[in-house]
């Protein structure tokens, strides 16, 4: 979990400058400047090149915050 | 007072509480419409636009809908359903993309993009047919990306072209029914987005250089031509594509 988060807010760092202590379990995207629709798509692309997951249109919209960012990396590696 | 660029009755407009879609809610509700505003992730910029609305007196309703799936689509119907009067107009503002150079684009960022840029708009005229009035405007917000090649803006550039296209297909069939569906083009127009988008410093400074009016358009501006065209002095405007640009777009 622990490498899980710090990979996550690498993304987070990456697509939208943010400082990966801005994120955490409980980061929504109203806590981030730029996570907006666009900003979303640009943080799924980090996401999927840092974690090496490929994430589909229904997923990409269930990932509403962090938490849920983290459920669904969790269960494609989970199932993979 | 009514005049010819009132608005009266219900219009949707999704990506309604941020940018051009917030500028865009508030014109149409001062102008006399009662305003489904669709977002899906910043509930603060939500909150923020309902209280404006609280305070003015505007009828404004949030709608939280992912437009992208069945469950936020049937979302957008309730609340089409729940605000009173007819649907007079609707207005295609939610966009979303991935800001890439193409070598580095996948056939999965293109579905992103073109999910709610294109199929949500095709989703959403389908479901809401059923309710518009005897006259009814739709505008598609589209992009000067749609007719220009921008940096890193391809698979954005695509579904605003296709966006585009839809629409003007559209205007033809659904004329006769008395649905005017038009297209409008913001030039560059500083919102949140550009926070995100590459080199931003750099382009903005220079969609300004190549601007004639010597500025960026403002959303508020963008609104009052998407007032027009949702208006009884647009009754003779049908597939129209409506640049507002400052002039940037006609500069070779």
């Amino acid at each position: 979990m622990n490498d899980l988060l710090i990979s996550i807010r690498q993304a987070f760092q990456e697509a939208l400058d943010v400082d990966p202590q801005m994120v955490s379990m409980d980061t929504v995207p109203d806590d981030i400047p730029g996570w907006d629709s666009v900003g979303h798509l640009t943080l799924a692309s980090a996401l999927e090149t840092i974690l090496g997951v490929s994430f589909d249109v229904d997923e990409l919209m269930e990932m509403e915050d962090v938490r849920s960012i983290v459920r669904i990396v969790q269960s494609k590696r989970n199932h993979s | 007072m009514s005049s010819l660029f009132s608005l009266s009755g219900k219009v949707l407009v999704t990506g309604g509480t941020r940018g051009i879609g917030r500028a865009i809610s508030l014109r149409f509700a001062r102008a006399g419409a009662a305003v489904i505003a669709n977002y899906i992730r910043n509930e603060r910029a939500a909150e923020e636009l309902t209280r404006l609305a609280a305070q003015e007196g505007l009828p404004i309703e949030l709608c939280r809908a992912d437009l992208t799936s069945p469950r936020g689509l049937e979302q957008i119907e309730h609340a089409v359903k729940d605000v009173g009067g007819p649907l007079s107009g609707f207005v295609h503002c939610a966009a979303t993309g991935v800001h890439r150079p193409f070598a580095e684009l996948t056939k999965r960022h293109l579905e992103w993009t073109f999910s709610l840029n294109v199929i949500a708009f095709f989703e959403l005229m389908k479901i809401l047919m059923p309710y518009f009035s005897e006259t009814a405007g739709v505008v598609a917000v589209s992009s000067m990306g749609a007719m220009r090649a921008l940096p890193a803006y391809s698979v954005v550039g695509a579904s605003k072209g296709a966006l585009a296209a839809l629409a003007r297909h559209l205007a033809v069939e659904l004329a006769p029914k008395g649905i005017r569906v038009n297209i409008l083009v913001p030039g560059t127009v500083l919102t949140d987005t550009w926070k995100v988008l590459p080199d931003s410093e750099r382009r903005l400074a220079e969609a300004v250089r190549r601007t004639p009016i010597g500025r960026m358009v403002t959303p508020d501006e963008v609104a009052s031509v998407a007032q027009f065209l949702c208006s009884q002095a647009a009754s003779g405007i049908v597939g129209h594509t409506l640049c507002v640009d400052g002039g940037a777009s006609i500069i070779l």
